[in-house]
């Protein structure tokens, strides 16, 4: 396999392209969900597939096909499917400004990866899983008043080959585990849903079957179910401007939503105008921006262990790394590419990936985490005099500069006088992305802080939907407008 | 592409490997090819050939899924073994009635070969005349252009045989500058019906109708949305509440509201998967043919749609609403249609005492799905209109309103309807441009 690669490689430089690269995906995914007692879905998946990307008189060209087989047949697919991105890089090459420059990141040869699994879930007997499932869904319907009861797991198994006409060789191998329980209760005119331990299905890490059995989903049920019912006689959300304190399950969502996408060069540089949209964060304001407070530093970090934006080499080949998008307030950083990170006068920080053999790789989140402060959140709420604590997202919204924001949550409490108090449905917050960064005051520690996964961050025509993470503690903002709600 | 022998001849031999009681196997045949381009220049260019198998094994009313995007013979027995087993490791029956049976269904002509062939040098050469027309105003284009060919088969050892294939082209565009942008697209069967031409002035009228945009107070307005927007609230609509699955649940606005009047008496929505209107399709992923539903007829709840589950549910025939198995979200409409009306936006417009005419929403999510409760941005053309006459353009506002709510006061309607489908919305809409009396808006954006 590895010579025909190479050969085809080869072939695309005789045929005058100036880099190639080639991406052997294969990926299986298994997903049981259970709804109200019964098995609602189980499902598994394999796809096999290459993609073939390479720069054709300045110009970019991409060809994808799906694979059945190797040997002969394999050659002449990955010929031919080449043979094709050169003829939509000639396409694209009718409309350039300028020549694609990609940064000089040395290729790495001979580079292995493997997500470190204690226990991997494809090998653990679909039998276990259900009963797991079925036991947390039995103990959620035992309370009164709930509607609807849900539980999923969801497994992912992704091993993929990296080569290109650099001379780099790369075999990776990343196992995802994800899943969780939601409760669902119904009173007249209204609907109130606690989940556990995040909302989207649960949460998920780069990790093997060990990450489930961690998160206790029986036990939690009767707690679960017990919320999503007593949120129906809660007061609602009051209106009014008050000190918010997150949760680290929603912070990860605003980090993703305010943070992350924004810091994305791609998008900054215009590639997503047509969709997603752009960003605030201008090339004029990289070291020269104040985003956050002193005590907001946020990372890009695809060395951590166990978060799903964590990998040993991106869909460019470029080794995972740790990088500041900001210091201490300080917008210090992009997420970038080859072709993007030259625009700044960089070299590549490893963000580029594809969410399948058939598509594009472009900047995407790795695991873009704030970084923990040092307060526990027990000190956070006494010291509040008058506030809010909200938990678990419900809803999110942004616009397509990255500023105006609207996030609802599942829960909220009441703060007052240093403690928790009233229980609130519905709550919601908004703001603009800098002022709110910069009325953070208080972090929580790391004893507070979690890698929290998302498999479900959009991008990019055609759509691609990628697995990211967020490390987040509990974090107090000054001053927010809360309760819209109508 | 294999065609429709070689299609249903594949799923025959997935189906002779099954010892399952029941069996179904979908097969989905795509090509793609889109190109993308921003500041006036390609930047995105791909193509995608892509297959996909899918089994459903029904034992005893226990339902396994598997899925392979590898055709040879050794994936396919391996995939229908798959679901057997996990089908049988349930440990208790679902309720899961049968697979659908075999219905005649109506072949359409929905398949355009200038679509299939169009090239990506085709493409280039239409994004070309959208970049001149930018540059000669001063602006830059972004946007996509999409074509896709497409072939689903169906068969099921009940005897369901359905083959189908289509093409669809899309074009999108942006024209933008430092400070303003105006959004246009057009969707069909047939690429030669997107005018790039047609599709860049629209664009371009609003970005140049949208520059030194003012700031608004949030409050209540009137609206007039443009088909864009009307969609993107129709869609969404449908996604909470026209599902059987959320009806039967009981987390759906039309629960229990069936023959109530939900909304004003000049709406009426329904699908129709059969008209060509539309992007028609003759049958469901389950080979169940489509029926035209009336979801909502003069402001009163009238049904919801189903698949073969839920229908058995009720002891009703499948609407020919399922996705392909398995989902998660139950039966959908994916081919709306609101009833025109009888007037013209420069009309609904004069009509205004105090509002807002907006392109398009951006970024809409769901806060309370009975409350039909959302929130969301304008993006891409926003004006002010005062005393019957547009004002000036506004900066982009965030809503959050009822849908239902804003569709009680519903003040014009247009004569003409659009065929949209939304990056922000699921499946497609034929909609007209609607003057609301009452719609909320609670923020703005700015740095």
């Amino acid at each position: 396999m590895k010579d025909d690669i190479n050969d085809v490689l080869n072939e695309a430089l005789d045929l005058g392209a100036t880099y190639g690269d080639v991406r052997l995906v294969e990926q299986e995914v298994e997903y049981i969900q259970v709804r109200k007692g019964n098995v609602a879905t189980i499902s598994s998946s394999r796809e096999k597939g290459f993609g073939i990307r390479l720069l054709y008189n300045g110009a970019w060209g991409f060809a994808s096909a799906s694979l059945t087989g190797e040997g002969k047949d394999f050659k002449e697919k990955l010929s031919k499917v080449m043979r094709q991105a050169v003829s939509v890089a000639k396409a694209s090459a009718q409309l350039k400004y300028k020549d694609v420059v990609l940064d000089d990141t040395p290729p790495v040869t001979n580079g292995y990866y493997k997500t470190p699994v204690k226990e991997d879930p494809f090998k653990v007997p679909v039998e276990d899983k259900l009963e797991l499932l079925l036991t947390a869904d039995a103990r959620m319907r035992e309370v009164e008043g709930v509607k609807v009861t849900q539980g999923s797991l969801n497994f992912y198994k992704e091993r993929k080959i990296f080569a290109s006409t650099e001379g780099a060789w790369i075999e990776q191998e990343i196992v995802h585990s994800g899943g969780g329980i939601r409760a669902k209760a119904v009173k007249g005119e209204d609907v109130q849903v606690r989940s556990y331990p995040n909302s989207f299905e649960g949460d998920y890490a780069a990790e093997g079957f060990e990450f489930i059995r961690k998160m206790n989903l029986p036990e939690e049920a009767p707690r679960v179910a017990s919320e999503a019912v007593a949120l129906l006689s809660a007061k609602q959300c009051p209106q009014l401007e008050t000190d918010l304190i997150l949760a680290g399950d929603q912070l990860a969502l605003q980090i993703h939503e305010s943070c992350g996408h924004p810091t994305e060069l791609d998008r900054v540089l215009g590639t997503e105008v047509s969709y997603a949209g752009t960003s605030f964060l201008t090339l004029d304001k990289l070291n020269n921006f104040y985003y956050g407070s002193p005590q907001v530093t946020i990372t890009a970090d695809a060395t951590l262990v166990g978060g799903l934006g964590s990998f040993g080499y991106d869909d460019e080949g470029v080794p995972a790394q740790r990088s500041f998008l900001v210091k201490e307030g300080k917008f210090v950083g992009y997420q970038t590419s080859r072709e993007t990170a030259p625009i700044i006068g960089e070299r590549s920080n490893g963000c580029m990936r594809a969410d399948g053999w058939n598509r594009l790789p472009l900047i995407r989140m790795t695991n873009i985490n704030l970084e923990p402060g040092d307060w526990t959140l027990d000190e956070m709420i006494e010291d509040t005099k008058e506030g809010i604590y909200m938990e678990t997202n419900r809803s999110w919204s942004i616009d397509d500069l990255r500023l105006n924001f609207q996030f609802g949550t599942e829960v909220a409490y009441e703060i007052k006088d240093g403690s928790l108090g009233e229980l609130y449905k519905n709550p919601t917050y908004t703001g603009i992305t800098p002022q709110f960064w910069n009325s953070c005051d208080a972090i929580a520690n790391r004893d507070n802080w979690k890698i929290w996964g998302l498999v479900n961050c959009g991008k990019g025509e055609p759509s691609q939907s990628m697995r990211v993470a967020h490390g987040a503690s509990a974090a107090r903002f000054k001053n927010v407008k809360i309760g819209i709600w109508k | 592409m294999l065609g429709q022998e070689k299609a249903l001849s594949l799923l025959e031999k997935a189906l002779n490997f099954s010892n399952s009681l029941q069996t179904e196997a979908l097969y989905i045949g795509k090509q793609e090819s889109l190109t993308r381009y921003t500041n006036s220049v390609v930047h995105q260019n791909v193509i995608e050939e892509n297959t996909i198998l899918s089994i459903r094994a029904v034992n005893e009313g226990r339902v396994g899924c598997d899925m392979t995007n590898s055709l040879d013979e050794r994936s396919i027995k391996e995939s229908v073994e798959k679901a057997n087993i996990v089908s049988k490791v349930q440990p208790q029956e679902v309720e899961f009635y049968s697979l659908p049976p075999p219905a005649p269904y109506k072949p359409l002509e929905i398949f355009v070969e200038a679509t299939a062939e169009y090239s990506p040098e085709d493409k280039a050469r239409d994004i070309g005349i959208i970049i001149r027309i930018a540059e000669r105003a001063g602006v830059k284009a972004a946007g996509a252009f999409s074509t896709i060919n497409q072939e689903i088969a169906i068969a099921s050892t009940l005897g369901v045989r359905a083959y189908c294939k289509f093409t669809t082209a899309f074009l999108s565009n942006i024209m933008f500058d430092e400070e303003s942008s105006g959004y246009a697209d057009r969707i069909s069967r047939d690429v030669r019906e997107l005018n790039p031409q047609a599709v860049a002035w629209e664009a371009l009228q609003r970005c140049l109708e949208n520059r030194e945009a003012k700031e608004l107070s949030p409050g209540e307005y009137e609206v007039v949305l443009e088909e864009y927007a009307v969609a993107d609230l129709i869609e969404y609509l449908a996604f909470m509440g026209f599902s059987a699955l959320s009806f039967q649940e009981g987390y759906s606005f039309m629960s229990g509201n069936i023959g109530k009047e939900l909304v004003d008496k000049k709406i009426t929505i329904w699908d129709d998967g059969l008209d060509i209107r539309g992007l028609a399709q003759p049958f469901d992923y389950e080979g169940v043919p489509k029926r035209k539903v009336e979801l909502i007829t003069e402001g009163v709840a009238k049904g919801v749609v189903y698949n073969s589950q839920t229908a058995f549910k009720e002891w009703k025939l499948s609407t020919g609403h399922a996705l392909p198995a398995p989902n998660v979200y139950g039966p959908l409409p994916l081919n709306l249609f609101v009833k025109g009306g009888d007037t013209t936006e420069e009309e609904m417009i004069s009509q205004v005492e105090r509002g807002l005419l907006i392109t398009r929403f951006h970024y809409i999510r769901e806060m309370h799905t009975l409350k039909t409760l959302i929130t969301g941005m304008t993006r891409d053309g926003v004006i002010y209109i005062e005393n019957g006459k547009k004002k000036y353009p506004v900066k982009n506002m965030r809503f959050t309103q009822s849908i239902l709510e804003a569709l009680k006061d519903v003040r014009g309607i247009s004569r003409d309807t659009k065929l949209q489908s939304s990056p922000e919305g699921f499946g497609c809409a034929v909609v007209p441009k609607m003057h609301l009396g009452r719609f909320n808006f609670t923020g703005i954006s700015k740095l």
